[in-house]
Parts: structure tokens; C-alpha cells; sequence
């Protein structure tokens, strides 16, 4: 009973705190997949491009990225990053972000976009289009929508890996509760609170995404009367 | 309007076409036959370049074909092509599928493109599904509207590729009738089919493939009444 009671203390009088940190960790979330999908897109067509170079530079990145550990990526980046330039933590981290998503993200469009019949190409290119844009008005929109459900599955492992930026000292939900349980002594009811939030903003995104993907869908089965 | 010479292609080590020569005049109808595995579909696709050739010539209206240079967009843009699996823009409707490209490619603003596209799904018997999208729509009527979409950028040459292999006999029928109101109009036309009754009844030239080669031609009433290869004997027999 005291356990629970604790834990809705610790919530109630840090509830300005994490309001701050979620809205932290939602920005982080929103920019650093922003640019994970342009990454993505670039290094996907770099490895259907049939150019030998360009699927090796493609290659190279997803296979380093894939094959270590985000935390130390994250490091990596940071401290390379501030011997050049000098760069705030958040962007730093989004940045860090960004790339490490990007690899993944390359591998889902590449995939989606491989997935659509040939045939769609050659109609396209029958009817005189250039490639980029049977590309932009013909496979893209058809390759995206087949990658939502993947997508969302790796927007919602963006946002709780955003938690780990808390190293680099920015305020978001994780790192607002690594404060909290130092000064409160409390880490157990602490932490337990900083998962909730996390668990609450997962629950609301996976809910739009599937009301998009539902969206998506009934678009072109509702015209029919 | 077509003229190839001497054209070879071959995937790996599959020797498709061999030595191929073939001239289409204006306003001629010109149909291809022969088993599956003979070469047609890819001497078709290998006139639009959806194929590259290996060696050879192709010069349409009087323009050698170079997918180097950009003259292969514009000349594609004036050859229509219909495919045996319809491949429809699965993601716009029927009326976007026709549009797209004379949007897109000619750049015609979109009122003007609808008004074109309009008597066109008119002439194919599809007004009425302007609004739907391609999966709602019976295979026959996808080819139709493919047709449609073929026409509305105005080709001077049609291509068909197999366009009644993928459909359920009682279809067809309205595919069919479509390409013969073509013909009438003059539309000069390629097409691979095993639509014998349609090559008798519409072709100016039968064209008989076989391993690669374009074994025999004729126009189709001798060349259904009195083929002289034995090859085509044998091949007209087992589908007459």
C-alpha cells in the first residue's frame, strides 16, 4: 500500500517536471525521425540504385550502425561531434538519433519500395515518365503505404531509445527521473513513474498509427457509391 | 513507323531473339503469334525499351531509339503500351490512372486533362467508373481502362502485349471490341495474342514466331489457310 501511495506522491510532485520532459522527449522523438527518414530514404535508393559504390557506402553504413550498440553511438557522435562544432546536447542527441533510426528505416523503405511490382515501373515508364518521377508519383506512394506498419514499429523503438540521450544530460522523461530518484531516494517508485509516461505516449502512438493505416485504407474503398 | 534490324537479345545465357527483323507501316495492324517461350512478348517489350537490345536497330517514326539520350521519354510518351496483367496505378482512381501522365508529362492542367480523359473512358465503355479504383473493377474493365490510359497521351503506335491472356474467357469479348474499334480508326498497332479469331479478323500481317526467329508472315487469310512452314502447320494445328 505505502509502495503505491509513494509512487502517486512522486508523480504528483513531479508533474511539472515530467510534463517538461515529455514534451522533451516528444521533440527529440519528432525531429530525430524526421531526419531518420530522409536518411533512410537517401541510403534505401542508394542500395537500389544498381550503382556497385553507392550499395557498398549503403551497406557499410547499415552494417556499422546495426552492429553496434546505440549508447555507444550516441558517445561516439558526442564527443566527435563537440571537438568540431559546437552543438547543443539536444541536437547532438536527435542528430545521434537520426542516424542510428536511418539505418533501419533504410533497410523498411528499401524493402517496400522492392516489394511493388515491376510491372508498375514499366507502365509508368511506358507512358513516357522519367524514373524519378514514375519513382515520386507512382512507387513512393505506393511503397510508403506498405511500410507504415513497419514504420510505426520503428517510430515507437525511437522513442523510448530517445531515453538514452538522458546521458548527454538532456532533460527529457528518463533523465528528469535520474534527477528526481538522486534527490528523492525513492528509485523504485521513481523510475516506476518515468515508465508510465513512456508507456502512455507508446499507447497513444500506436493508436494513430493504426487509425492512419485504417485511413490509408478506407480512402479508396469509400468512393464507391 | 517501325523499323527493326537485326535484333538480338539474349537473358544470361538464353539466346531470346535471334537476327529479328520486322517493319510496321502506318495504320497497319500487325499481330504476332507463336508457342510461349518464342520471343514475342520480348520483341514487343524491346521496341518500347523495356528490354535493352543486345544488338540491332529500332527506329521509330523515323527516329533512332537511344535510351542514352532523352529522345527515349518522348518517344515512349507517343507509343501506348497495354500489358497482359493490366498494371493499373493501384493507388488512383480510374480517372487518375488516365490522367497522370498527360498531367505529368505533357503537363496539361488538370481540368484539361479530365476533359480529355472523359470521352475516352466514354469510347471504352467505363464513364460511369471514373471515380472507382482499379480494385474494384472486373479484369476486362482494367484493360479497358489501361487502354484508355494508353490513349490519352495520343500515341501514334500501340503496343499489346498478351492484353486477353490474364482474363476469364467471358471477358474477352469487350476487350477485344475495344482494340477492333481501334483498328478501324487506323491506329497503327503491334499485338501479341493468342487470340487467333481476333488476328484473322483484324490483322493486315500475321507475324509467326518460333525459338527467337519470325519463322513465317503472310496476310492472315493465306497465312491461316495455307501456311507453308512446317512449323506453323504444326502450331496452327494444335490452337485452330
Amino acid at each position: 500500500m505505502t509502495a503505491i501511495t509513494a509512487i502517486f506522491e512522486i508523480f504528483i510532485e513531479n508533474w511539472d517536471a515530467f510534463l517538461f520532459a515529455t514534451g522533451m522527449t516528444l521533440k527529440l522523438t519528432a525531429v530525430s525521425l524526421v531526419l531518420a527518414m530522409v536518411i533512410g530514404l537517401v541510403f534505401a535508393f542508394f542500395k537500389i540504385s544498381g550503382s556497385k559504390i553507392l550499395y557498398g557506402i549503403a551497406q557499410l553504413y547499415i552494417t556499422v550502425i546495426r552492429g553496434t550498440p546505440l549508447i555507444v553511438q550516441l558517445m561516439f557522435l558526442y564527443f566527435g561531434i563537440i571537438q568540431l562544432v559546437v552543438l547543443p546536447a539536444f541536437w547532438a542527441g536527435a542528430l545521434a538519433l537520426a542516424i542510428h533510426s536511418g539505418a533501419y528505416i533504410a533497410e523498411i523503405f528499401r524493402g517496400s519500395i522492392q516489394s511493388i511490382n515491376r510491372g508498375q515501373m514499366e507502365a509508368a515508364r511506358s507512358l513516357g515518365m522519367t524514373y524519378p518521377l514514375a519513382m515520386r508519383r507512382i512507387i513512393l506512394p505506393q511503397a510508403f503505404k506498405r511500410a507504415i506498419p513497419a514504420l510505426g514499429n520503428q517510430f515507437i523503438i525511437g522513442l523510448k531509445d530517445s531515453s538514452l540521450v538522458a546521458y548527454l544530460g538532456v532533460s527529457e522523461i528518463y533523465g528528469t527521473a535520474l534527477y528526481a530518484q538522486a534527490a528523492n531516494f525513492q528509485p523504485f517508485e521513481t523510475y516506476m513513474v518515468a515508465g508510465f509516461y513512456y508507456l502512455v505516449l507508446v499507447v497513444i502512438f500506436t493508436w494513430l498509427v493504426n487509425k492512419l493505416e485504417l485511413r490509408l485504407s478506407v480512402e479508396q474503398n469509400e468512393v464507391t457509391k | 513507323m517501325i523499323h527493326i534490324k537485326q535484333m538480338n537479345k539474349s537473358f544470361g545465357s538464353l539466346h531470346v531473339l535471334k537476327d529479328v527483323d520486322l517493319s510496321v507501316s502506318e495504320r497497319e495492324v500487325v499481330v504476332l503469334i507463336g508457342a510461349s517461350g518464342s520471343g514475342k512478348s520480348t520483341l514487343l517489350r524491346c521496341i518500347n525499351y523495356l528490354e535493352l537490345l543486345d544488338s540491332g536497330e529500332i527506329s521509330i517514326m523515323g527516329q533512332m531509339v537511344n535510351p542514352q539520350k532523352d529522345n527515349l521519354n518522348q518517344i515512349r510518351s507517343e507509343v501506348g503500351m497495354v500489358f497482359q496483367h493490366f498494371n493499373l496505378f493501384p493507388h488512383r482512381s480510374v480517372l487518375e490512372n488516365v490522367t497522370e501522365a498527360p498531367i505529368f508529362v505533357r503537363g496539361l492542367k488538370k481540368s484539361e486533362a479530365f476533359d480529355m480523359a472523359m470521352p475516352l473512358l466514354e469510347k471504352v465503355g467505363l464513364a460511369d467508373k471514373a471515380k472507382n479504383y482499379p480494385d474494384q473493377l472486373s479484369g476486362g474493365q482494367k484493360q479497358r481502362v489501361a487502354i484508355a490510359r494508353a490513349l490519352a497521351m495520343n500515341p501514334k503506335i500501340m503496343l499489346f502485349d498478351e492484353p486477353t491472356s490474364a482474363l476469364d474467357p467471358e471477358l474477352v469479348g469487350e476487350v477485344l471490341q475495344v482494340m477492333k474499334e481501334l483498328a478501324k480508326e487506323g491506329m497503327t498497332m503491334v499485338v501479341v495474342t493468342h487470340e487467333m479469331g481476333f488476328a484473322r479478323e483484324v490483322a493486315d500481317r500475321v507475324y509467326y514466331m518460333d525459338e527467337g526467329k519470325i519463322v513465317e508472315d503472310g496476310q492472315p487469310d493465306d497465312f491461316f489457310s495455307n501456311p507453308q512452314n512446317e512449323r506453323t502447320c504444326t502450331f496452327l494445328g494444335q490452337v485452330l
